[in-house]
């Protein structure tokens, strides 16, 4: 008898994609039991191991809508080098979590991952020994806090004897982690899909973060290998475009509408 | 064979007693493993003191990387070098002044002079493939893909491609034959808790390249050393990789 998981990706705003397949499989009535989520898969994972039947695109919807000023003042400070270039030496991050804290309160409140209505696990990376950490107990603010830490942008998150940042750094699909936890056929929601192959660097230093994203293909493989369904999104949205949501879930829904319709399969 | 310049005297211990041991070795090697292997193709089983004397050289630009590419615990080198990388330089070292010194050592050479079996492995940026490279390549073409290695150099613009070593993504190169033994130095290095966003950044990339290690290699036989070393550039550090490969074949 299958055992259905869901396992969803790192990408930033493109988690928005993993709204849209979530809504087809609950109209396909597929009966999820294990969720695994990594970053922006950890956020809209973790709400719908808590909501199954919640409506998520509205959810996500408001909770962005109402907090994209902040969303974005912040991450245009990415952008500004002058000011970032001291925080590389004397930091460890070029924002702060603060306001990530009160979206996340919002969406999770107290809840445990013992509340949830499917079992969920969280992948994250501690900073301190290396290693990738799989979260299955405790507050899900916390562990949805150390799953989407952007390494640089924010800085490490103390929790538990370690230093987590995201989970993407080592795991941007937790397939296996799936399989783990019980699951014997994972359907992946696999955000790295990148259209853009041009090679243009501003400085030496765009080039040394940039070329960092390829050792993600290879960690994709692995995990993507033993997965029984697998959608990507051809999207061109960067991580940030937190404005550009509701057209990402739109254009990822399509995909994955047209995925199934090339397989003979009723969305 | 892979890794960049902290295995420089471990793995040319190991590589020297397989050397002595076996006559047929087939190498797959990218960045500085690929600087091991050319060599060893060059020399046999005396490859090492050549290589000493070729990154001796007066001229020779990677001496200067050597003795100063410490950037990780070093404030000093991670402020320099974020002025200099963050002010439109791509790279921390001049390619072009390598390239000259490598045409005067190689001349016009073709891997195909070669006298060993030895695969030279890379990384296409635009394509995002590896590739091995073909036997036409020059040897000068070749050392400057497999030491495009960031930040120090910059890819490699080479036939329509932009070129970086695969061991940048992976420590070693990734394709390779079912029944290698993988010998990596740098999948024993220790990287103290960051300080600072540069050492976070610095440390989250070695555990990225060290998980893809770990994927490609899960099921191989692996020489590694024992106990981390607090000196890679001297000969305690290429008697200690003989140690280790001696211990493996004599019980092998």
């Amino acid at each position: 008898m299958k055992k259905y998981g869901l396992a969803l990706g790192s990408g930033g705003a493109r988690g928005a994609a993993h709204v849209g397949l979530i809504e087809i499989i609950n109209k396909r009535e597929i009966n999820i039991e294990v969720v695994t989520g990594s970053s922006a898969g950890a956020i809209v994972g973790a709400f719908f191991a808590l909501y199954p039947k919640a409506n998520l695109v509205r959810v996500f919807d408001r909770v962005i809508k109402k907090n994209i000023d902040i969303i974005n003042s912040n991450f245009k400070i990415l952008n500004k080098k002058i000011t970032n270039f001291p925080k590389m030496i004397a930091g460890k991050s070029f924002l702060q979590n603060d306001f990530v804290y009160d979206i996340y309160k919002e969406l999770y409140g107290r809840k445990r991952f013992s509340e949830c209505k499917i079992k969920l696990g969280i992948v994250s990376y501690d900073l301190e020994s290396g290693q990738e950490i799989e979260i299955t107990e405790g507050y899900i603010i916390d562990a949805v806090m150390a799953s989407s830490n952007v390494p640089g942008v924010f800085p490490p998150l103390r929790l538990g004897g370690m230093q987590h940042l995201d989970g993407g750094v080592l795991n941007p699909i937790p397939v296996n982690f799936a399989k783990k936890l019980g699951a014997n056929y994972v359907i992946a929601s696999d955000l790295s899909y990148q259209s853009n192959n041009n090679i243009k660097y501003d400085n030496g230093l765009d080039f040394l973060l940039s070329i960092d994203d390829n050792k993600n293909d290879l960690m994709n493989r692995y995990e993507l290998k033993n997965a029984n369904e697998i959608y990507k999104y051809p999207l061109t949205y960067s991580w940030v475009d937190f404005s550009a949501f509701n057209d990402i879930y739109i254009q990822s829904k399509s995909y994955i509408i047209e995925q199934l319709e090339r397989e003979g399969i009723q969305s | 064979m892979g890794g960049f310049f902290e295995g420089f005297y471990w793995e040319s211990g190991v590589l020297e007693f397989l050397a002595k041991h076996e006559e047929n070795l087939t190498i797959y090697t990218s960045s500085v493993g690929s600087l091991r292997g050319l060599f060893y193709s060059m020399y046999g089983e005396n490859f090492f003191g050549r290589l000493k004397d070729f990154i001796n050289k007066k001229n020779n630009p990677i001496k200067d990387i050597i003795s100063s590419f410490e950037l990780y615990n070093n404030l000093y080198a991670q402020t320099t070098a974020l002025i200099r990388l963050g002010r439109g330089k791509m790279s921390l070292y001049e390619p072009q002044i390598l390239k000259e010194f490598l045409k005067d050592y190689f001349g016009k050479d073709t891997l195909k002079s070669l006298n060993k079996d030895i695969n030279f492995e890379v990384f296409e940026l635009k394509s995002k493939k590896v590739v091995n490279l073909d036997k036409n390549t020059s040897i000068v073409d070749m050392l400057m893909m497999e030491l495009a290695f960031p930040p120090y150099y910059p890819y490699y613009l080479y036939e329509d491609g932009y070129f970086i070593p695969s061991s940048f993504l992976s420590l070693i190169p990734q394709k390779f034959s079912s029944d290698s033994l993988i010998i990596s130095f740098d999948s024993n290095l220790d990287y103290p808790i960051p300080k600072n966003t540069v050492e976070i950044l610095l440390k989250v990339s070695y555990s990225r390249s060290l998980k893809n290690y770990q994927i490609l290699t899960e099921k191989f036989t692996k020489i590694e050393p024992k106990k981390n070393l607090t000196s890679y550039f001297d000969m305690s550090a290429f008697f200690d990789g003989q140690s280790r490969i001696k211990e493996w074949w004599d019980n092998k």
